[in-house]
């Protein structure tokens, strides 16, 4: 038992073995599977008994009402981005990325399940609550160091999309992340920036399924 | 040291997230055609 203690201690510390879980459980991602970086880091609550509410894990109010929050948040939060914010930027109306969803009833089961268990699950537990655990164990409690922390997330959770989706991926991700970061920095919850990012996900599935995504684009900016 | 610990492993991510579109984009429903 002293020897598990020894090793919950170094999981849960920035010695190697806990830096190098915080490399893994980043690098992993949905390799081979989606959600296995989010399995990761809740193997690494478990082993390094940090307690659940550190990474946001805690027992809400009212599921109803966070998943009716986060529903209606991320489905308008999506809307806005799309007819608004990317146009803003010059991005193009059609992700490329994603245009084989287009009609594709065979795509659709992987997309939905990507979507909800990839990035409303998954994408939240590494980058909203477990690496926000992380890096507020280092950096502090206070209102700057929050700041700091919210940033310094959004930053990496932008650049992990660049790989599929370019530069209007890295630009959709950054506000994404710091709008989700910020919810969870001040509510310290992770239900509604999840519920809402899966919201978020499925609406944009949604648009290009239907093959609207550039009518959407063009709703406000002919 | 427990920052600039910290701030290198971050760094090294998401410089391999980037770099290894296999990580979080790569999953075999998103490599589909």
């Amino acid at each position: 038992m002293p020897e598990l203690s020894r090793v919950a201690a170094r999981l849960r510390g920035f010695g190697p073995l806990g830096i190098l879980a915080m490399l893994v459980i980043l690098l992993v991602g949905n390799y081979p599977i989606a959600p296995f970086g989010a399995l990761l880091a809740l193997l690494w609550v478990r082993w390094s008994r940090t307690a659940w509410r550190e990474i946001g894990y805690v027992q809400p109010k009212s599921w109803i009402r966070d998943l009716a929050v986060g529903l209606a948040f991320g489905i308008a939060f999506k809307l806005l981005m799309k007819a608004v914010v990317m146009p803003l930027f010059g991005a193009p109306p059609v992700n490329q990325a994603y245009h084989y969803v287009t009609g594709n009833w065979a795509a659709l089961p992987g997309a939905v399940y990507l979507m909800i268990v990839g990035g409303g699950f998954g994408e939240e537990t590494v980058f909203r609550g477990y690496l926000f655990e992380r890096l507020g164990k280092v950096f502090g409690g206070s209102a700057g160091a929050k700041t700091a922390v919210v940033l310094l997330s959004a930053g990496v959770f932008a650049l992990l999309h660049y790989a599929d989706q370019g530069l209007p991926g890295v630009e959709q991700a950054s506000i994404t992340g710091l709008v989700f970061g910020t919810i969870f920095a001040v509510t310290g919850r992770i239900w509604i920036p999840m519920f809402a990012h899966a919201a978020f996900d499925l609406t944009a599935l949604a648009l290009i399924f239907w093959n609207v995504e550039s009518a959407a684009a063009h709703v406000f900016f002919k | 040291m427990r920052r600039g610990a910290v701030l290198v492993a971050v760094t090294l991510a998401a410089a391999g997230c980037v770099s290894v579109p296999s990580l979080w984009s790569g999953t075999p429903m998103r490599e589909q055609p």
